[in-house]
This record gives structure tokens, C-alpha cells and sequence, in this order.
């Protein structure tokens, strides 16, 4: 192809800045509650009794539609006074707080004044202007004029870089989605595939990373690391099948290394879910689909509580889409919280899931492109896995004038076996000789317990601006691990050989210092410093022949210190350009380590610059380029078919984003991404300069969502919705200068509700295109030959064709 | 607020100083060299018991990765018996900065006029080993069953071990780790046995004596190497052992093969190996 | 600001996420490390083959036949044993220690997968091979076992077949051997011949990949005196167990035998 289509996508951005430039702009997910009208109180006598102000304090829960839902006070004045003041503030009126747009019911923390004598000719205000009050509920800067108190408005942080997002439930579920790790395709430049089975983790690349398992993708799901270090099968390995797509409350995207929370394998960035359930009441949904499947969900969440105090279960089977494809899983998920009298919060998490899966494994493109092979058949019938996961997590937080802290615990215990075969018979057939050729096909398994924790704390205090505020954060967490790599016999699977046997244990002690600045009005400065210690053990009972040995035991240690910083502009109202900078890392995997060994950590440096503007509820985006460089680099090498190190690396690309809402009819969030990844460095197999292999270039991806009252029936209103998410992959470089095919796929989904009775009808790869979900090129030997091809050959792993699924709820 | 911004200068200040520590190379030939090498490790039931073994080690060399200057290097070659017992401390490289080196190598030469004998080793031996520009020297009794056979083999070989890699505290570790304040002690093991492996490439190689013990043409009970060089490889029957030699050229005499067999004795950290480059 | 006008251009854009992917692809120029390459393989006798030649044990060897069966070759990275070239790849977790021999193939680069036979004393191209770019250093050669290609009924099973006149002073002998795959097998039974001399090359594109049978190396330490001569103008079969025949099969088995070259297309 030319270069000049190559600038296509950049031509559809231009056209799409240029739209969204002009217009006023306010990129933030939440909107706190603004007063509207603020009537003064009335002094108890009927008229002012003292010299000075009387001022006292009250806390105003505001509902959806800007009024006064209650009114609690937060200390009491005097009796009199108390009363007065509970009466003044139920009388206030506010703009709702809003979360993307849609008006939410929230708390704000507020002041009723009681003006003394002499009156001033000015009225006081009856709120003041608030600090920035915690990591949660940060203002943003345009907002330094407005008067408003806020606190426990569960919002999100201000953004460390333009193209930070926040995907709320209304664009995770506008189009269909499987699991959990699928709904991440919503996140800006996230495109997932899985390769190996639906219970394995999916291979996420994201912004010209190939994150594989999560190796450059640090996840948490309500509050608790995912990621899973030293992992067996892949460092970082992280699999979210265990949270049900329902019960994704958003999905917060940090694209980059510019916040300091942002802590191991936040290579490409990080992505944190946060957990909750919408629907009030009691909801029990069935789903019959293609290949077999069935699902039941199970869900309640209390009418009068946050969506963050909710349940849910889910059971799921299938017989999956081709031979040795069919999978079973159940997962359960509870969340509560609680707020105590005295402002103290709690929430709890607990979760616990299980599934095991067969997989159909990679085959040859040449197979299947050359008709050898039916597209979904699969060499190797003893390929599949289990894995579970179980989990709690207690959050305490409190917010107060001015501050806010956090400590939240959590325990995870963790188990994955594996077993596949990625080559056929070519390890023991190495060029020729074998009588009798043994399979590769390894069994790894992994077993875990993880235990940390996350707490923090975060102060006003006035440096350049009354808004200024500092944060200082601790992280920990302690692997206990067993791992395993065996290869099996293909008649009785019996262990035929160790690879791994190794006890690890893994400890990670980070803290870290953030500070807010506002050195003038409409300008904010974010950052502050992390610093990660990480210790690593490791007991082995094979040496590197495999035989066994008695354990032995080494010990590595590392630190990384990074620096993050965000400068955030509000260049007019509505538009912010952000610029912004950040050090991040990547652990090694500790059975790489040897004794002593200063642990060298993958060191990431990350730059951006855009802008984030949005138009109420109406219009919203980013644009920004970005410019990502780590000193090396973990790629698919085909000699030992695993991802080694390789030189340094960088990323320059474009990311854009956009939301645009018709009303509560009609939803559209499109994303684009175009980066380009390759080697700074050269080394005997990859060139300066080369394009990293793997990685796509484009990633485009749209959910959109329409809905409208049909009419009415049996007393109710009869609701239709239809949804889409279209996704396309472009420019996907293989070694050797092939390329892999392109990707375009359509989900969609039309629902029709009844009030307590949903029908819906979801269709996966609606347009049944024919495509590779992964795609790899090594060595292999599947057709069992004494004297294999050595020569890297194309390999893929076959996407799933057109699905559909009908599904009934009832609501209660 | 300028107190915290002196913590964390002190931090980022002491994040980039690492320390330094040392590496110690000795020598050693294990209880084969030291002791006997037992019929169990050979095919045909042979005992092999070394009297000397000298050695010529020079060059140790450690640099941080393939390609760069070296940091550390043996500056003199040094003549060891490996038949004394116990390690022998061969090299210290110290205050080196603490961190991962990935290119260690070193050499077994012809010793020149200079070589330092380490402990034990005669006068007479060094001159032995300058006066035939040998690099590796061996006296031996080999006994099975009633048999005995001598031998006192010089080879001339020069070899470069680059690149050595070994197990360190149970992981494959190329070269050295230096840690702060630590010694990383290193162990270039020189393997007995490897004179008389059957195949100079096969992994499968065997160990075996029965070939060599024939070619002791005259039956005076010691083999010399001119007796080795009168076997043709092509004369030994396949039931023998398969005498391989791959691509090492011009190898047809056993005693062409046992030099090319001197080029392997030269390991790393007990089994590791390192890359074996004629000089 | 005209919101339909706004959302119709999203509308389109994200319609575009379908349509756009088709036609973009990467261009040569911007791509991965390396690429693919493709040769044809041609297997010749040295000089040798052609003419007399002289041996270490001073026969002077003229080859009236010198028919091989060839089969798969591969081509590696990583350099034959005891040579100065060392590959430039670390091999540090790639292979368990190697004891004794130090020959380590490294990483495949190239390979022909046909079987077919050839004269040494003529040569020829002997089909195509495929391969991705780099240096190559090293190679396994296999005897193509059952034989195939043009000289399949000449060979009649064996690996190779091969007649000549050896003279030494007033000694002529006429020889004949008849080599099988059994006995050029390796100490895994499989015909083949590991760690062949690849001299050095950059493959960066298309070309030719030769390979030369230096049956000087062959016969270079044959003594022919063990052969009876002939007595009716025929060759004699050199006995099996013969030394001579070891001999010649030591000869065949050495990977300095067989060597391997590059040439870029023209």
C-alpha cells in the first residue's frame, strides 16, 4: 500500500478536532453539584442576635434532579441555630452532579452563615469555595469560580493526560459483550483476542504494545491488582473472566505512566474497573445461544443504596464454536458499603470464581488457507485449562474538610493450569533423529496467594492556591507462589519431562507523593514521585537439564524511582490542553533473576500532549499524541516461541477519542488509535529503526446505542434499544515483513423492555467475517515429521464466527 | 514542603549508586582429576587416575555485555596442577560496580616463559610446559581388571572459553553478578574426563578407554601420543564408539581427536559450558 | 454548532472503523526486522569430482560416477565447532549445556525441503529453497533416503554411488562403493550430516544457495592397497568392513565435506 492512504485516519482526526475545538468544553466525567439558588437562613429570633457570622456546618445529599433529598447536620451550633439551618439548606436548589453527563444523586458538604451585625452590603456566601478535597472529587481547574462545598461524590481524579477516559456503564454496554476482558475493547486503542480458550486469559495489545497476558497493562478490578507477577505462562498475566460485563460499573483508562499511582506493568498504561450493579431490585437473566451456550446471571442490588451494594452470579457453558472449544465457568461477586455517623465509609468486596476450558490451540495459516485443514480443527485435542479465583477486599475511607484518606487490605488466591502446544512435535525432533517423537504439548501450572494492600491520604494546604492539595500513598503486596511448566505424555499424560518447578515468593513495598498546584488560576500542575521495591525469591527443584535437585533458593532486589508530572491548562472554558510526562516500569520475571542479581527493571518513559474538550452532555473528546521509549522490551521471539528481551523500543502515535449523547436516545463513543512501534536500538535479530513485530498499527473501535419508548403495554412503557460495536484492526506487522491480515468486526445487539421483562438479542460477528484472532509466526511441527521445517511459518489461532445470543430477564 | 523535597532528593540520589563488589575466579578439577575418574563413568570399565594436570589459565576477562571493553582482566597467565587438591584461587577482580556482567571468558594457551606456577607446582613442571609450549600437560594410570596403561600427554592447543555461562544458585547464569558489598566466587572447572569422550560434537558422546589402550602398539603399558596418531578413527570398529568428529578438520588419528577433545576440558561454575574458539 | 452536522460526522467516522482497515497494510519500507527470501540450491562436486586428485594417502583418484542422493538441508545461525566465527546471538537459556561439543545450530535461517540425486561431476540445480534474511553460518545436510530425482535408479537405494580409478606408482585399482543410509547415519540413526560448513553470508535477498562435495575429503584417507585389483576391467566393491571403506564413510560423515555458499541474485 501507498503511504498517502496510510494517512487516511490522520486526515478523519483532523476533520474531527476541528469539530470539537470551537465549542465549550468540559472534559471530566463528573460534574459536582452546583447551587442554584441558595436562600439565606433565617436567625432564629427573626432577626441577627450577634456581631459576628454563625455559621453551621451541614452535609446535603442533592438527588438527580437537584434537590434537597436530605440535609444532615455535621456539627451542631446550638439548637436553635441546628434547626434553622436544616430548614435554610432543604430550601437550596442545585444543578444535579453529574457522572458522564447522566444526573447522579449526590452528597455535597455545606456551610449555612447566619450573617451578623453590621450586615455587609454584599451577601455572604453561603458555601465556600472548598480545597481540593480528595483523590476522588478533585475539581477541576475551570472550576476555581464555583462555590461549592463537595464531598463522597465517588467521581473520578482529575485526568494525568488528554487521552485519559473514563467509559462509563452507558458505553460498556451500548454494544455486546462476553466477558469482562471483552468489554475492555471500549478503552481507546484496546483491542483483545483470545487464543487459547474462554477461561485463558485474552492477549490485550494496546497503543503499539502486544501487553500479551497483561505483561504492559497494569489492571485492577474494584480496588485489586489483577496483574499477576512472575506468572508462569507470561509475566503479568491477568485475566478478569471473573467479573460478569453487568457488573462493570466503568472503566477508568490511564494511557501512559503520568499518575503516581500507577505502579508495575503500567507500561502502555493502566486500566481500573470499578465494580457496581444499576438495576434495582432482584434480576434473573437466561441466555440460550449458538454452539450451546447458556448463561444465568443472578443480580440484586437494594433499591436505596449506591449501585456499588450490589450482588451478582453467573453461570456459563458452552460447547464452543468448533471441536475441543466448549468451556464452563461460574462466578460470584458481592460488594457492599457502608457509611458510618461519622463520616467513615466502608466497602467490601468479596469474589470468587472458577472455570475450566478446552482449547482448539493455533494451527498453520497454510493449513487452513490451502484447504488442508478445516478452518476450526485442531491438532492437538489435549489443549485446554482451569482457573480460579477467589478474593476480598475491605476499603475504609473517610472524607473530611480538606482531606480524605483510604486504607483498603485485600487477600487474592489464584490457580491456572495450562495445556497446550504451540509446536507440534518440533522440540523433540530438532533436526531429525528421533525414533519415536514425543509431544511438546506442557502442562504450566500456577498457584497463588496474594495479600496487600493500598492506602492513602490526601491534605489541602495552601502553597500557591487555596486549592492545593497533596497526597501521599502507600502500595504493597506478597506473592506466594508455586509454579510448574511439565510436559506431558500424549498417551497416558503422564509427566514426561520438568521444565519449572519453583517455589516463588514476590514482594512489591511502593509509596509515592502527589502533589496538585494551581500556580495560577486555570492552570493546574499534578505529579509527584513513586518509589517501588520489589524482592524477589525463588526456589528451584529442577537445574536447567530438568533433573531434580534439592531446592535451591536465590534472592534478587530492585528499585525504580519515577517521576510523573501533568500540566493541565484550561485554555478556555470547556477546553483543556494537557501535557504531561511520566516514568514507569516493568518488573522481571524472578525465576530470570540469579543470586544477588540488582533486578533490572524495564525502565518506560512516557510523553503527551493533547487536548480533552467536551460540550455538556453532549459532545465530548480528546486528542492527543503520545511518545512512549523503554530501555528494552519483551517480544514473541519464534526460536523459543515465548517473549524474550530485546533492545529499546519506542511508540509514537495519535489517539482520539469521542463521545457524543442525542438526549438519553442516543449514545456514540468512537476511538482511534494510530501508533507507530519500533526498535532504538539494534541487536543481531531486530534492526534500529524496524517496526516491532505484532502490534497494530490502527485500532478503531465505536459503540453506539439507540433507544426510544415504543409505546405501552399492560400499563407499562415498552422501551427498544438496538446497539453496535464495530471494531477494526489495520496494519499488523508480522517478522519478516509479512503482515497480518486486518480485522473488521461487527457485534450488535436489539433489546425490547417491559419494565420487569427485558428481551434481548445479541449477535457476535454479525457480518460471520472469517478472521484470526491471533497471529504468530515460529517454527512448528504439527504434521509429526522426522525432519520438520525449522523455517518460521505463519501460525494463527481461528476467531470466532457469527454467534448469537437471545436472552430473557425479569426484574423484580 | 522543602524538607520533603530533601527526602526525596537524598532518595533519588541514592537510587542511582548501587555499590560494588568483587569476583573471585579459582580453579578446580573435581574428584575426577583429583581422585580417579571411575569405571562407572566409563563404557568399557576402565579406571582413570591423573598423577598431573597441569594447566595454563589466562585472559579471564569479564565485561558487561558481549561487545564491550572489559572491566576487569587476569593480568598474567598462571600454571595450576589441577591433581592438588582443593580450589585454586586463580584471579580477584574487586570494586567493581554492582550489577549483572554477561561476557566472562578466559583461555588455556601454550605458557609463555613468564607463567606464574601457583602453589605446589615444581620448577621442573613449569619448565616442562614452557620448554614444549604446552598448554595443557597430563600424566595418567588407567587399570581395568588386571590391565594397566600409562600415559603422559602434552597438547599445544590454544583455546579461547568465551562467552561461559553456568548454574548460579540454580538458575543458568551467563557470566558474573557482582552485588553490593558481595563476592560472586567462580569456579572454572576443568573436566577431567572430556580426553576421552568418544565424539567431538554428539551430545550423546560416551567416555571410553578401550581404543586408546589398543593403540599401545610396542605393549610397554604406555601410550603415547605417537602411538594415538598410528589409529586411524577409520579403523575403529562402529561397536567402539562412533569417533564423530563433525566440522573440526584434518581429524583422523585418535591423537588428532584427543587434541580436539583438549579444547573442551575448560568448563564454567561445575557443569556450565562456554563457547570453545581455537586461537 | 450544528449537532447533526457534528454527529453525522462521528456517525461516519465510526463507520469508517469498518472501512478503513481494508486497504491499509504496511509498505516494505517500514516493516519488521528481515524478510523473507527464496533461493535455488545447486549441488556440485570440488574440482575434484572432475579430474584426478591425490590423496593424503598419494593415490591419485579419478571418479568415473559420483552419484548422491540429497535430501533436506537446513541452514543456521550458529557456527561449526572449533571455528573462529562464534554466532552473534546469546545462547544463554536456549540450550542446555552441550557436553562435550560446542556446536550449537542457533537458529534456523533457510532451509530445502526436496530430496533428489545428482552427479557430482556435473551438478545442477537441484530444486528451491526458502528462507528468512540474516547470516548464516552453519548447516545440516541430509542424504535423501529413498533416493529420488533423475539418478533415483542409479543410486538403486543407496545414498550414493561411486566409481573410480585410484593409481598409486604402478598399482591401479578400480574401485566401487556403494554407500547406504545406514551407514552415513548419525548417532541418532538419522542420514544426515550436523554443524556443515555455511561460509559466512549476509542473506538480504534472493539468490543461490551452492553446495560443494569436496569428495577429495571423501577419499582423503583411503588407502586402496586393501582392494583387490581388478581383474576384468570392472570396479570392485570395496568390502563392507573394509578400511577403506571406513575410510571413504568417515570421509562422507565429516561436515567439512560438504559446503555451503551464498550468491545474491544478479
Amino acid at each position: 500500500m501507498s503511504r498517502r492512504r496510510a494517512r487516511e485516519p490522520f486526515v478523519v482526526f483532523g476533520l474531527g478536532a476541528l469539530l470539537l475545538v470551537p465549542v465549550r468544553a468540559y472534559a471530566h466525567d463528573v460534574e459536582l453539584p452546583r447551587p442554584k439558588t441558595q436562600p439565606a437562613p433565617e436567625w432564629p429570633e427573626g432577626r441577627p442576635a450577634a456581631d459576628h457570622d454563625v455559621v453551621v456546618p451541614v452535609v446535603v445529599t442533592v438527588d438527580e434532579r437537584g434537590e434537597v433529598a436530605e440535609v444532615a447536620l455535621e456539627a451542631s451550633v446550638a439548637p436553635a441555630f441546628d434547626k434553622a439551618a436544616l430548614e435554610a439548606a432543604k430550601r437550596w436548589t442545585f444543578e444535579p452532579a453529574r457522572r458522564d453527563g447522566k444526573p447522579v444523586t449526590a452528597k455535597v458538604r455545606g456551610l449555612v452563615r447566619f450573617a451578623g451585625l453590621p450586615a455587609t452590603s454584599t451577601p455572604p456566601p453561603p458555601v465556600t469555595p472548598a480545597p481540593v478535597a480528595a483523590a476522588a472529587t478533585a475539581p477541576p481547574a475551570e472550576d476555581a469560580t464555583r462555590r461549592t462545598d463537595t464531598v463522597k461524590v465517588s467521581g473520578n481524579a482529575p485526568p494525568r493526560s488528554a487521552s485519559e477516559t473514563v467509559k462509563g456503564r452507558e458505553v460498556i454496554q451500548a454494544a455486546p459483550h462476553r466477558t469482562a476482558s471483552d468489554a475492555l475493547a471500549v478503552t481507546p486503542g484496546v483491542f483483545v483476542t483470545q487464543h487459547s480458550g474462554e477461561g485463558k486469559a485474552h492477549q490485550i495489545f494496546l497503543r503499539g504494545f502486544d501487553a500479551v497476558h497483561g505483561q504492559d497493562l497494569e489492571l485492577w478490578v474494584g480496588g485489586i491488582p489483577v496483574n499477576e507477577v512472575s506468572n508462569v505462562h507470561g509475566q503479568g498475566y491477568a485475566d478478569v473472566h471473573f467479573v460478569m460485563p453487568e457488573v462493570i460499573r466503568d472503566i477508568t483508562a490511564q494511557p501512559g505512566t503520568f499518575d503516581p499511582r500507577q505502579g508495575d506493568f503500567a507500561v502502555a498504561g493502566s486500566v481500573r474497573m470499578r465494580l457496581g450493579y444499576a438495576e434495582p431490585g432482584v434480576t434473573a437473566k437466561g441466555t440460550l445461544g449458538s454452539f450451546g451456550t447458556r448463561r444465568l446471571f443472578l443480580g440484586w442490588h437494594p433499591t436505596a443504596t449506591s449501585e456499588e451494594t450490589f450482588a451478582a452470579f453467573e453461570t456459563y457453558q458452552t460447547d464452543g464454536f468448533g471441536p475441543n472449544r466448549a468451556s464452563r465457568r461460574a462466578s460470584a461477586i458481592a460488594q457492599g458499603t457502608h457509611d458510618f455517623a461519622d463520616g467513615t465509609s466502608v466497602r467490601v468486596l468479596a469474589s470468587t470464581y472458577a472455570a475450566r476450558f478446552d482449547s482448539a490451540g493455533v494451527v498453520r495459516a497454510s493449513d487452513v488457507e490451502s484447504g488442508k485443514i478445516d478452518r476450526f480443527a485442531t491438532y492437538d485435542p489435549k489443549q485446554g485449562g482451569s482457573s480460579t479465583r477467589s478474593q476480598i477486599l475491605v476499603e475504609l475511607h473517610k472524607d473530611d474538610e480538606g482531606q480524605r484518606w483510604s486504607v483498603a487490605p485485600f487477600v487474592t488466591f489464584r490457580s491456572l493450569s495450562l495445556r497446550q502446544n504451540f509446536t507440534g512435535y518440533l522440540a523433540d525432533a530438532q533436526r531429525g533423529g528421533a525414533n519415536r517423537l514425543e509431544s511438546d504439548n506442557s502442562q504450566q501450572t500456577d498457584e497463588r496467594i496474594t495479600v496487600g494492600m493500598t492506602a492513602s491520604y490526601r491534605k489541602a494546604f495552601h502553597l500557591l492556591s487555596p486549592r492545593d492539595a497533596v497526597e501521599v500513598g502507600v502500595y504493597g503486596r506478597h506473592d506466594v507462589i508455586a509454579q510448574a511448566q511439565r510436559r506431558l505424555s500424549e498417551v497416558d499424560d503422564r509427566p514426561t519431562e520438568t521444565l519449572v518447578d519453583a517455589d516463588v515468593r514476590s514482594t512489591n513495598a511502593a509509596g509515592y507523593v502527589d502533589l496538585a498546584v494551581h500556580p495560577v488560576p486555570r492552570l493546574a500542575v499534578r505529579g509527584g514521585v513513586r518509589a517501588d521495591a520489589l524482592a524477589f525469591s525463588t526456589a528451584d527443584r529442577v537445574d536447567a537439564n530438568g533433573a531434580a535437585v534439592p531446592a535451591q533458593t536465590r534472592t534478587a532486589q530492585g528499585a525504580h524511582l519515577g517521576k510523573k508530572a501533568t500540566i493541565d491548562w484550561a485554555a478556555v472554558n470547556g477546553l483543556h490542553l494537557l501535557a504531561s510526562y511520566g516514568e514507569g516500569f516493568r518488573s522481571p520475571q524472578a525465576r530470570g533473576l540469579s543470586d544477588g542479581q540488582r533486578a533490572v527493571f524495564t525502565d518506560v518513559t512516557s510523553w503527551e500532549l493533547g487536548a480533552r474538550a467536551n460540550v455538556g452532555r453532549v459532545l465530548s473528546g480528546s486528542l492527543a499524541a503520545f511518545y512512549t521509549r523503554l530501555t528494552d522490551d519483551l517480544v514473541f521471539d519464534p526460536g523459543t516461541a515465548r517473549n524474550e528481551r530485546v533492545p529499546a523500543t519506542e511508540r509514537k502515535g495519535l489517539a482520539a477519542d469521542v463521545l457524543v449523547r442525542a438526549g438519553e436516545s442516543f449514545l456514540l463513543s468512537s476511538s482511534a488509535t494510530l501508533t507507530r512501534a519500533t526498535f532504538t536500538e539494534s541487536s543481531a535479530q531486530f534492526g534500529r529503526g524496524d517496526a516491532l513485530p505484532y502490534v497494530p498499527q490502527l485500532v478503531l473501535r465505536s459503540d453506539a446505542m439507540y433507544k426510544r419508548r415504543l409505546g405501552r403495554a399492560f400499563g407499562r412503557d415498552l422501551e427498544g434499544r438496538v446497539g453496535v460495536g464495530l471494531e477494526g484492526l489495520a496494519g499488523r506487522p508480522l517478522p519478516y515483513k509479512d503482515t497480518g491480515k486486518n480485522v473488521s468486526l461487527v457485534d450488535a445487539t436489539a433489546g425490547l423492555r417491559l419494565k420487569e421483562v427485558d428481551l434481548a438479542l445479541d449477535v457476535f460477528n454479525l457480518l460471520d467475517a472469517k478472521w484470526y484472532d491471533g497471529q504468530f509466526v515460529y517454527a512448528s511441527n504439527f504434521a509429526r515429521s522426522q525432519s520438520p521445517s525449522l523455517v518460521p511459518g505463519r501460525i494463527v489461532t481461528i476467531g470466532a464466527p457469527r454467534t448469537v445470543f437471545a436472552t430473557v430477564s425479569i426484574t423484580l | 514542603m522543602k524538607r520533603f523535597g530533601i527526602v526525596l532528593a537524598l532518595v533519588l540520589g541514592c537510587a542511582a549508586d548501587e555499590g560494588e563488589g568483587s569476583v573471585s575466579f579459582s580453579t578446580y578439577g573435581e574428584p575426577f582429576i583429583e581422585q580417579e575418574i571411575p569405571a562407572s563413568e566409563f563404557e568399557d570399565g576402565w579406571t582413570v587416575k591423573y598423577g598431573k594436570f597441569l594447566v595454563v589459565l589466562s585472559d579471564v576477562s569479564i565485561a558487561e555485555t558481549e561487545g564491550a571493553a572489559p572491566v576487569a582482566k587476569m593480568p598474567a597467565p598462571k600454571l595450576f596442577d589441577m591433581h592438588l587438591p582443593g580450589p585454586k584461587p586463580v584471579f580477584t577482580a574487586g570494586r567493581l560496580p554492582a550489577k549483572a556482567y554477561t561476557h566472562v571468558s578466559y583461555v588455556i594457551a601454550p605458557a609463555p616463559a613468564a607463567v606464574e606456577p601457583a602453589a605446589g607446582v615444581s620448577d621442573a613442571d613449569k619448565q616442562r610446559m614452557v620448554s614444549n609450549g604446552y598448554s595443557l600437560y597430563v600424566e595418567a594410570t588407567a587399570t581395568k581388571g588386571a590391565e594397566t596403561k600409562r600415559f603422559a600427554w602434552g597438547f599445544q592447543t590454544a583455546t579461547l572459553f568465551d562467552r561461559c555461562e553456568g548454574p548460579l544458585s540454580g538458575k543458568t547464569t551467563p557470566g558474573v553478578v557482582v552485588t553490593n558489598g558481595g563476592t560472586d566466587q567462580v569456579e572454572l572447572t576443568v573436566h577431567g574426563d572430556h580426553l576421552f569422550y568418544d565424539d567431538l560434537q554428539s551430545p550423546d558422546a560416551k567416555v571410553r578407554f578401550d581404543n586408546i589402550a589398543a593403540a599401545d602398539a610396542n605393549g610397554d603399558g604406555e601410550i603415547t601420543l605417537d602411538e594415538l596418531a598410528a589409529v586411524k578413527l577409520a579403523a575403529i570398529p562402529a561397536a567402539n564408539g562412533p569417533y564423530g568428529t563433525g566440522s573440526a578438520p584434518g581429524i583422523y588419528d585418535l591423537r588428532a581427536f584427543v587434541e580436539g577433545l583438549s579444547r573442551t576440558v575448560g568448563h564454567f561454575r561445575g557443569e556450565g559450558e562456554c563457547f570453545a574458539v581455537p586461537r | 454548532m450544528h449537532l447533526p452536522r457534528t454527529i453525522t460526522a462521528v456517525v461516519a467516522f465510526a463507520l469508517g472503523s469498518l472501512v478503513v482497515p481494508a486497504p491499509i497494510g504496511c509498505s516494505s519500507d517500514e516493516g519488521t526486522t528481515g524478510k523473507r527470501v527464496a533461493f535455488d540450491f545447486a549441488v556440485a562436486g570440488s574440482p575434484a569430482a572432475k579430474s584426478a586428485f591425490t590423496n593424503a594417502q598419494g593415490w591419485s583418484v579419478t571418479l568415473e560416477r559420483a552419484a548422491l542422493s540429497t535430501g533436506n538441508m537446513t541452514f543456521f545461525d550458529g557456527a561449526t565447532i572449533f571455528s573462529q566465527a562464534t554466532p552473534a546471538w546469546s545462547f544463554a537459556g536456549r540450550a542446555a549445556f552441550a557436553h562435550p561439543g560446542h556446536y550449537v545450530a542457533g537458529e534456523a535461517r533457510g532451509e530445502v525441503r526436496a530430496s533428489s540425486s545428482v552427479d557430482l561431476r556435473t551438478g545442477g540445480v537441484v530444486g528451491r529453497g526458502g528462507g528468512v534474511s540474516g547470516i548464516v553460518r552453519s548447516a545440516t545436510f541430509s542424504f535423501g533416503v529413498p533416493p529420488q530425482g533423475p539418478l533415483a535408479g542409479e543410486l538403486a537405494g543407496s545414498v550414493a554411488v561411486l566409481e573410480g580409478t585410484a593409481r598409486k606408482g604402478a598399482e591401479t585399482r578400480l574401485f566401487r562403493a556403494a554407500i547406504s543410509a545406514e551407514d552415513v547415519k548419525d548417532t541418532k540413526g538419522a542420514p544426515i550430516i550436523e554443524g556443515c560448513p555455511f561460509v559466512e553470508a549476509d542473506v538480504q535477498s534472493d539468490g543461490r544457495v551452492s553446495l560443494t562435495v569436496k569428495v577429495e575429503t571423501w577419499f582423503d584417507e583411503v588407502d586402496f592397497a586393501e582392494l583387490a585389483p581388478s581383474g576384468d576391467g570392472k570396479p570392485v566393491t570395496l568390502p563392507p568392513g573394509s578400511l577403506a571403506r571406513n575410510t571413504l564413510v568417515r570421509g562422507m560423515k565429516a561436515g567439512t565435506a560438504y559446503v555451503f555458499t551464498w550468491e545474491a541474485r544478479k
